[in-house]
């Protein structure tokens, strides 16, 4: 009797899983085949926007790791001497933290505000409040959505700099594919030559200037904009400076690894990009630095943000290769 | 067995919390630990049962719909793997740790190449070769290192009480 149960249970696991490879099978195959609003990737982002509260909470553990890597930095320390300190300055050392978290927020804030004066750019300041779960991808989540006017397409920047585009957007968060991510391509010009071609992340995590014209000469150390051709991302906004040149160009073997003007990892805050005006072409020295100095005129013409879902369409669809 | 359903559930469900909130700040250079697959598959090692089919199936699909990979690849990968799984124990194993854990990295290797393979076909702007290298095999490190710190907490959790060995030695 038990053994007829078990092979009833059996026989039942058997039909579950097989219609279960199935159902796997055909939604991989629908998500292959269908566009960026079919079912499957709406369900995706649906699922992005009921998760992106919940992802809040993950953003206080980086904190949290600093926190630790402290304490065991005390723990280390002399214990008569923190014990005789350790009351006194319980108090201190908690306003102390505070005020230090207030004065760095404030910094961060002071340099995206000093970048968008630079540019002249109209957008929204945001927090980055989730990471990308998985390996293959690699976005972040801010806290800014459609009810602040963020639409899919729009431009991302740190303070130093373009750091990806708006590819999804709900009312209260949006999701921004990194540069860094390998299917992520701008259109991008050197700016001292006036070279063009793309620049595009990679798995290693390095950035590369790609389809550059085998006669164009590209230097360690030339500086790389955005060039605003396909209208996904705004014209003239610091992308990163060439820090390796490999290979030959003549026989098609050479690559141009362009290295970002930040660390993506640790930003906090950043500003979606509604619209440049003219002076999107200036390039100061010292951002390319990290310093304050002169402003460097680089180039001419206007170019607005794209704030279009056109324009998310083209620069953030998984081939990169629009921008072209 | 419904106590045995609802850690099952409550299991999946706190590996997918964990996956969305404290995965991404556990990255070490590429490598992510997919912290719902590593509680699926130790899940179907551990299991008794050999029927653990709809439970990785939904936990890869969360894995999906999380991120931004193709919907259906680690669900169809995760479902595939606790099958194998299940079927290596039960054809090798002898109750010691050792085939379990055995399966459970070979079935992690396997999806995380496979993946990769699901990632370029569906898209992804990157050579297979590349994949491999660069996400395939860091992520299977490190899902192996989650994996084998999950399958002891969960053998522990399943393990018979003595009123069920009892039940268990007369039928």
């Amino acid at each position: 009797m038990q053994l007829s149960f078990q092979d009833t249970d059996h026989r039942i696991s058997r039909i579950i899983a097989g219609v279960l490879i199935a159902a796997g099978i055909i939604m991989i195959a629908v998500y292959a085949i269908e566009g960026s609003s079919g079912p499957l990737h709406r369900l995706q982002q649906g699922m992005h926007a009921v998760m992106a509260p919940v992802e809040t909470v993950g953003s206080g553990i980086g904190a949290a790791a600093d926190a630790a890597e402290e304490a065991v930095a005390d723990a280390t320390a002399d214990e008569a001497t923190l014990t005789a300190l350790r009351d006194r300055n319980a108090e201190l050392t908690q306003l102390l933290t505070q005020a230090e978290e207030y004065r760095l927020e404030s910094e961060r804030l002071r340099e995206l505000l000093e970048l968008k004066d630079i540019y002249k750019l109209e957008g929204v300041s945001a927090r980055v409040i989730g990471r990308s779960t998985d390996a293959w991808n690699q976005t972040i989540t801010l806290d800014v959505g459609e009810e602040d006017g963020v639409t899919p397409g729009l431009t991302v920047m740190g303070p130093a700099g373009v750091i990806g585009q708006v590819m999804e957007a709900s009312p209260s968060s949006c999701l921004v594919r990194l540069l860094t991510d390998p299917n992520s391509g701008v259109a991008a010009q050197v700016q001292s030559s006036r070279v063009e071609g793309i620049v595009r992340g990679s798995l290693t995590g390095a950035l590369e200037l790609e389809n550059v014209s085998a006669d164009a000469e590209v230097v360690q150390g030339d500086v790389v904009l955005t060039s605003g051709l396909g209208g996904s991302f705004t014209k003239g906004l610091l992308i990163g400076t060439v820090v390796r040149v490999e290979g030959n160009a003549k026989d098609g073997t050479r690559v141009i690894v362009v290295a970002p003007n930040q660390d993506v990892s640790s930003l906090e805050e950043v500003t979606v990009v509604f619209s440049a005006s003219e002076s999107a072409r200036i390039i100061r020295k010292d951002m390319l630095d990290g310093g304050a100095s002169d402003a460097t005129q680089a180039d001419g013409g206007s170019q607005d943000g794209g704030g279009s879902s056109d324009g998310a369409d083209a620069g953030t669809d998984a081939q990169g290769g629009e921008d072209a | 067995m419904m106590a045995v359903f609802g850690m099952e559930t409550a299991g999946a469900v706190i590996a997918v919390l964990l996956q969305a909130i404290v995965a991404p700040y556990l990255a070490i250079g590429p490598a992510l630990p997919n912290i719902a697959l590593a509680f699926a598959l130790a899940y179907a090692a551990a299991s008794q049962r050999t029927n653990v089919v709809i439970m990785p199936f939904l936990v890869g699909l969360a894995y999906d719909l999380l991120g931004s990979g193709p919907v259906g690849g680690m669900a169809l990968l995760a479902l595939l793997a606790a099958i194998l799984i299940q079927a290596l124990i039960a054809r090798f194993g002898n109750g010691t740790f050792f085939v379990p854990v055995a399966s459970i990295v070979i079935a992690l290797f396997l999806v995380n190449v496979l993946y990769a393979l699901v990632c370029t076909t569906c898209g992804a702007d990157v050579g297979l070769g590349e994949a491999l290298l660069y996400r395939s095999l860091p992520a299977w490190a490190y899902d192996t290192v989650a994996a084998l710190v999950i399958y002891p907490l969960i053998r522990f959790f399943l393990r018979p009480k003595p009123q069920e060995l009892d039940l268990t030695s007369i039928s």
